[in-house]
């Protein structure tokens, strides 16, 4: 269908804008929030952004593994979120559909850079991955250990371990069964087991 | 390992993660309470979560953010939502006044009205805008995004132009 297009001015303010008006918007539902977005509300995106931003960078990082890349995968969830925002239709909350959203953009993300790299992903050996285990820093170790594992598989036990998402929640950010999402997990867990044994045992 | 551990654990999961049934959870927490062997099954278990935990994340300020959030209006396609509505009869019309209130002066306003013939005006009024934003960064399958939480519908806004 043909449209007629223009431009009109949606200012997106800085959140520092209008405290008064802030502060009342900090007591909305997301739900409140989406329908103000739908009638252009413009403080709205914003307080929807400042709530949302630090879970969906979150989970990024832990998914992507790269503290920048994060950044972008978060700047790309939010033009999704600032471009679907008009058409949702409450069928899901607000935090799923973010959380979906940032799954699917990391992951997406993930694969793209293995593009440009043109190496193919290719399931370690765990075997031979004691080398991991040289590193004295745990924290690394356990991000290091995370790279073994398939981006789907991290998705899972991010948002189980960390969000503390149910099983049903993490199968709505997935797009996936309840027994896919079991399954990831356990054989996450199996992975992570074996490679940070020693980091899990104080 | 005895039956009742076999049956403890491919339950065990599901166990710390609280995701069985209350009766279910409290079968397998007084069998656990009792077996060495599955307690620290569990335990392992939950040292794997404080595990996870580590993974870092960087902490950013509010300035930080704000920075962020400029960068994403930017990509979206400044100045961020758009307004695009059918294309109809009165269209080019329309497209006069709608230049005229751009330029923020009442008085164009009021002069490009003048310019058109009253039904054109009555129908540029009541005109449907819908929402939207340019969007140009996405390489991401849009169905693979949106699921079913999004239709193609058109979604009726009154309001434009930040007014
Ligand atoms: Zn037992």
């Amino acid at each position: 269908m043909e449209r007629d297009v223009r431009q009109g001015t949606f200012p997106i303010q800085g959140p520092s804008n209008g405290q008064r008006m802030v502060e009342m918007l900090v007591e909305l539902t997301d739900a409140e929030l989406i329908r103000r977005c739908q009638e252009n509300d413009s403080s709205a995106v914003n307080e929807l952004y400042r709530r949302y931003r630090e879970k969906v960078y979150r989970i990024a990082c832990r998914i992507v593994l790269d503290h920048d890349d994060a950044l972008d995968v978060t700047q790309d969830v939010f033009i999704h979120v600032l471009k679907g925002i008009a058409a949702f239709r409450f069928q899901s909350s607000f935090s799923t559909w973010v959380t979906r959203v940032t799954v699917n953009v990391s992951i997406d993300w993930i694969r793209k850079r293995r593009r440009m790299k043109s190496v193919a992903f290719q399931p370690v050996e765990l075997d031979g991955v004691e080398t991991v285990a040289v590193k004295n820093d745990q924290a690394e170790r356990v991000h290091d250990a995370f790279k073994l594992l398939d981006p789907e598989q991290r998705s899972c036990i991010i948002l189980r371990e960390i969000e503390g998402a149910s099983y049903q929640e993490i199968a709505d950010a997935l797009g996936c069964s309840i027994g896919t999402v079991r399954s990831r997990i356990h054989r996450a867990r199996g992975h992570l087991k074996r490679i940070l044994k020693d980091v899990m045992v104080e | 390992m005895r039956i009742t551990c076999l049956f403890v654990r491919s339950r065990i999961e599901r166990f710390v993660d609280e995701e069985l049934s209350s009766r279910a959870s409290e079968s397998i927490r007084s069998h656990v309470a009792r077996c060495s062997s599955c307690k620290e099954e569990v335990r392992s278990l939950y040292a794997l979560r404080r595990a996870v935990e580590r993974l870092r994340v960087p902490r950013h300020d509010d300035g930080f953010w704000d920075e962020q959030w400029r960068a994403i209006v930017a990509k979206a396609g400044a100045p961020g939502l758009r307004l695009r509505r059918l294309r109809t009869a009165g269209a080019t019309a329309r497209r006069a006044i709608f230049a005229g209130s751009l330029a923020a002066a009442a008085i164009l306003v009021v002069a490009g009205a003048v310019l058109i013939t009253a039904p054109d005006r009555q129908q540029a009024q009541s005109s449907t805008y819908v929402p939207y934003i340019d969007f140009h960064v996405s390489t991401i399958d849009q169905q693979v995004l949106m699921g079913d939480h999004f239709s193609n519908a058109q979604y009726v806004s009154v309001s434009y132009n930040g007014q």
